[in-house]
Formats: structure tokens, sequence, C-alpha cells
């Protein structure tokens, strides 16, 4: 720690790798940008993914704030749980591959996964699930910014505003400049940053504090944190299955991804994706178990990783710190931007608003959709409204209504639109109101089953069979 | 029922070198797609 202020880094030292950082990407994201000549080569990379882009894509994007800073969070608050809970949501990943093939080979000109609610199910169920969607986006969207800000502050003293607007602006100039391909070209250099900090941080924790001592320390005065049989615990493994599970299946974050991975890379991509992120939340969570034996106790309980650290490890752990949340959360982060801004243009403003737009046309667009997205953001996270984890877990109540809709939708040729609609309006609702009545930990849950059940009757009762050819929809071209 | 320190260190260990083999991968596969010009 910096005597002096109190913080590990001095807020000089931290505007400076945020420039430095911010003017490598941006000029990076031109660079890429330059081969960007169609609406297809910026929204989708020109559907042309390589195996080791891909693989690596998914997984970064997957490690993000909530790897970083919630899973340290839980594992302080829920104990060994809370990070092998938290390493479940890798399931989200491993199981979207065989579904990621699926929609490649269904929807070959497809561009997001509101082209695919359209389609398959109508235009209620399209209603329902944008709503959910754009809920989801911004609750993501906020939390990422939220943490960039008290990342910074936390670590280098410097204003939650300036950390907050600056990885916001770095973000949006990147992906504005190179689209998908930016996006993804990023995230294989921001993964191995990450992959690389997180142990260097978690082997110097080792050495430093050792595993016997953490234990030993945990045992003696917080031994709920090593029960096996904690029962809020238990409920947050099986919420956060559903939780990952409902994020990945719906959002387009991920069927972007499925859509510009080559024709047979994106099955094997994401199951590579899912199994090199499996054992990272336990390598980032049980950091967080050291707060005690070294009398933390964070203001913010989602700090409570990177306070270790930089009390571990001095200013070079809090400087390795810094540059593995920030390139976790600019992963994220640009993947949202780009992969909502796909929803805005194709779905909404195609589709609905102008359909006649020309290629040129929906480029620009979706441009202009992406500085409208990371300024919105912004202004969303000028209050800090709520701890990461909160924010997140309040998200769950949403996405884990459309895991059926969507894998039936994919796999079974039965299940109609209204059914589709009702199963994630009513498990939305009744999602939300367990998250209200009993806790976060349950909202996920009572979502998905809720949804799972209404899908069970729209089957039993349905007689409707779905011609799959209407998902290849062919592309009007305009000039 | 308390999880041992064999276990908790068992765990901590196995998820460290899983980690730390990811990046040795992800290059590998880069310069495998980097030379057969399969990156994009």
């Amino acid at each position: 720690m910096n005597e002096a202020s109190g913080f590990a880094l001095s807020s000089s030292l931290g505007l400076t790798l945020v420039v430095l950082f911010g003017v490598a990407w941006v000029l990076f994201g031109w660079y890429l940008g330059r081969a960007n000549k169609t609406h297809e080569d910026f929204a989708l990379a020109g559907r042309n993914v390589g195996f080791a882009l891909a693989a690596a894509t998914a997984m970064a994007t997957w490690v993000t704030s909530n790897t970083t800073l919630v899973a340290p969070q839980l594992t302080y608050q829920l104990g060994v749980w809370g990070m092998v809970g938290y390493s479940f949501a890798a399931l989200g990943l491993i199981l979207f591959a065989p579904l990621a093939a699926r929609i490649k080979r269904l929807m070959p000109h497809g561009y997001t996964s509101g082209d695919f609610i359209r389609l398959r199910y109508g235009r209620l169920a399209w209603y329902v699930f944008i709503a959910i969607s754009v809920v989801y986006a911004f609750g993501w969207l906020v939390s990422l910014g939220m943490a960039g800000g008290i990342l910074l502050e936390a670590l280098s003293g410097l204003d939650y505003h300036i950390g907050m607007t600056a990885i916001l602006i770095i973000c949006v100039g990147y992906t504005l400049f190179g689209g998908l391909r930016a996006v993804i070209a990023t995230d294989f250099i921001q993964a191995l940053i990450i992959i690389i900090g997180v142990v260097l941080i978690a082997w110097f924790l080792i050495d430093t504090v050792s595993l016997e001592s953490i234990h030993s320390e945990v045992q003696s005065n917080h031994p709920q944190l090593l029960d096996v049989l904690f029962p809020a615990a238990m409920m947050f493994l099986f919420n956060n299955i559903f939780f990952g599970l409902g994020e990945i299946f719906h959002s387009n974050v991920w069927w972007s991804r499925a859509l510009a991975f080559k024709g047979k890379v994106a099955f094997k991509a994401f199951l590579l994706g899912g199994l090199l992120w499996l054992p990272i939340p336990i390598v980032t969570g049980f950091i967080a178990l050291a707060a005690p034996q070294l009398g933390i106790f964070p203001p913010s309980a989602d700090m409570v990783g990177p306070m270790v650290a930089a009390e571990v490890l001095g200013k070079v752990g809090a400087v390795v710190v810094f540059i593995v949340v920030f390139s976790a959360l600019a992963s994220s982060l640009d993947s949202l931007l780009a992969a909502t801004s796909d929803l805005v243009t194709r779905d909404i403003y195609h589709k609905k608003l102008r359909p006649e737009a020309s290629d040129a046309h929906l480029l620009r667009f979706n441009r202009y959709s992406i500085l409208g997205l990371g300024v919105l953001t912004w202004l969303l996270c000028l209050p800090q409204i709520a701890t990461l984890g909160a924010l997140l877990n309040f998200a769950g109540a949403f996405v884990a209504s459309t895991i059926f809709p969507i894998v039936l939708g994919l796999y079974t040729r039965r299940l109609p639109g209204r059914w589709a609609a009702a199963a994630m309006f009513f498990g939305t609702v009744l999602g939300l109101t367990g998250y209200f009545v009993i806790g976060f930990y349950v909202a996920a849950l009572v979502s998905c089953i809720v949804s799972a059940t209404i899908c069970g009757l729209g089957l039993s009762f349905s007689r409707s069979e779905f011609n799959w050819d209407d998902l290849n929809e062919a592309e009007e071209q305009q000039s | 029922m308390i999880v041992e320190l064999t276990a908790f260190s068992t765990l901590v260990w196995v998820c460290l070198a899983l980690t730390a083999c990811a990046p040795l991968i992800l290059l590998a596969l880069w310069l495998k797609d980097f030379l057969s010009k399969q990156l994009w």
C-alpha cells in the first residue's frame, strides 16, 4: 500500500495505464477495421473466424467483471460453494457448443438471436424476447461500466466517474472503428493477459500466505465458508447454473459469434472456451478467503479480490490486478456493445423501421448505435446504484426464462410462438417475485422452472409443426 | 460438513495448473491457424 494515500497505486499511474491501454486498443481496432467493407464484415467479421480466435473470444468474453470481481465477492460471502458454483457457469459455454453448430446450420445467413425468435416464434414472442435482451444488455453494460470505475477508485483513488468514463470511451472507440473483427482480435490478446495475470496473482498469494494458513484461519473464525452444506450457497450453485445457461443461450453476444465462426469451428470453439474457463473462478475466488487473515474488510464486497491481491503483492500486484481486471472488463464490454448494436440495427431498425435501407446505410447506423449505447450506459452508470453481484443476479430472473424456448425452438417443431412468449413472460415475472420475496439466489431457478413448465404444457397441447426452412431467411440486397 | 485442507488444496492447485495451461493451448492454436492461413 502507498502509505501516504492509502491506495496501492498513485492516481497518476492509474491514469497512465488507462491511457496507454486505451491508445493501444483504439489503434488496433482502427487497423483491423480497414478490412470491413460491408455491414456483414463489420457485424459478423465476414463469417470467417478461425478456431484459435474463436476459442479465445468465447473464453475471454465469459471472463468479465463477474469472474474477476464477483467470483471473489461470492467466495467471501458464500465460501467454497461461491467459487465452485461460479465455475459451473462454464456449463453455459459447453452446452452452447451443440446449439451453436445447429444455429449455424439452420440460419447460415442469420445475423442475431432476435432473427431466430422472430422467424421461429413470431411477433409476440419477439417483443418479449427483445425486452428481456435489452434489460439484460443494459444490466451487464452498466455493471461493467461501474466495475471500471470501482476498480480504478479502489486501486488508485481516482474518482469513480473518471474510471467509468475512461473504460467506456476506450471500448466504444475500438468497437466503433473495428466492429466484431476488432472485438475478437482484442479478445485473444486480452484472454492471454487475463489468464497469465490471474495465475501470477494466485501463485504469489499461495507463496506469501500459504493455503494451510488460509484454511486454518477460515476454519477457526468463519467455518460456514468451508461448509459444504451451507444452504444459501447450495441454492446459489443451482441458481448460477441456470443463470449462466440463460445468459449464453439468449444473448446476441454468443449468437453473433456462432454465426461469425467458420463452418465447423463453432462447436469445438465453444467447447474449448468453456473448458478453459471452468477453473478460472476458483483461482480468482479462493483469493478472497485470505481477506479475514489479512485484516481486510472491504467497504464493498466486490472489491475483496483486488484488495487482497494489492495488499499481498504491493505495487506490482496492484498493477497486475489493474491490467487483468481492465482487460476482463474490456473483453466483455466491447462484445456487448457490438452485439447489442447489431440487435438494434438489424432487429429494430432494419426489420421494423427501414427495410429498404442499403448496406452502407446499415453499416453507418450500426456505428451510431454503438456510440448511442455508450452514451446511454455512461448516463446509467453515473449514479452508483447497486453492488455488481446484486445487479447481475437481478438479470438472472429475465434470462433464465429464455433457456427452454431457445432450446426447444432449435430442436423441436412443435412449440408454438404464443407458448414461448408466455413462458418467457411468466418465467420472468415469477423469477423477479422470487428475487424480491426469497433472495437473489433463487431468481434464475424460479424463472427457469416456470418457463420450462409452460413450455411443457405448450408441447402437450400443440399440434402445429414448424418448417425449418423458414429460418433460412434470404437477404434482400439493397444497393 | 467442513471441506478439509487436503480437498481444499487439491481443488486450488488443480485449477491453478489447468488455468496455467490455457495460454499455451491458445498460442499453439493461433500458430497453427496462422501458418495454415486460417486465422480469419
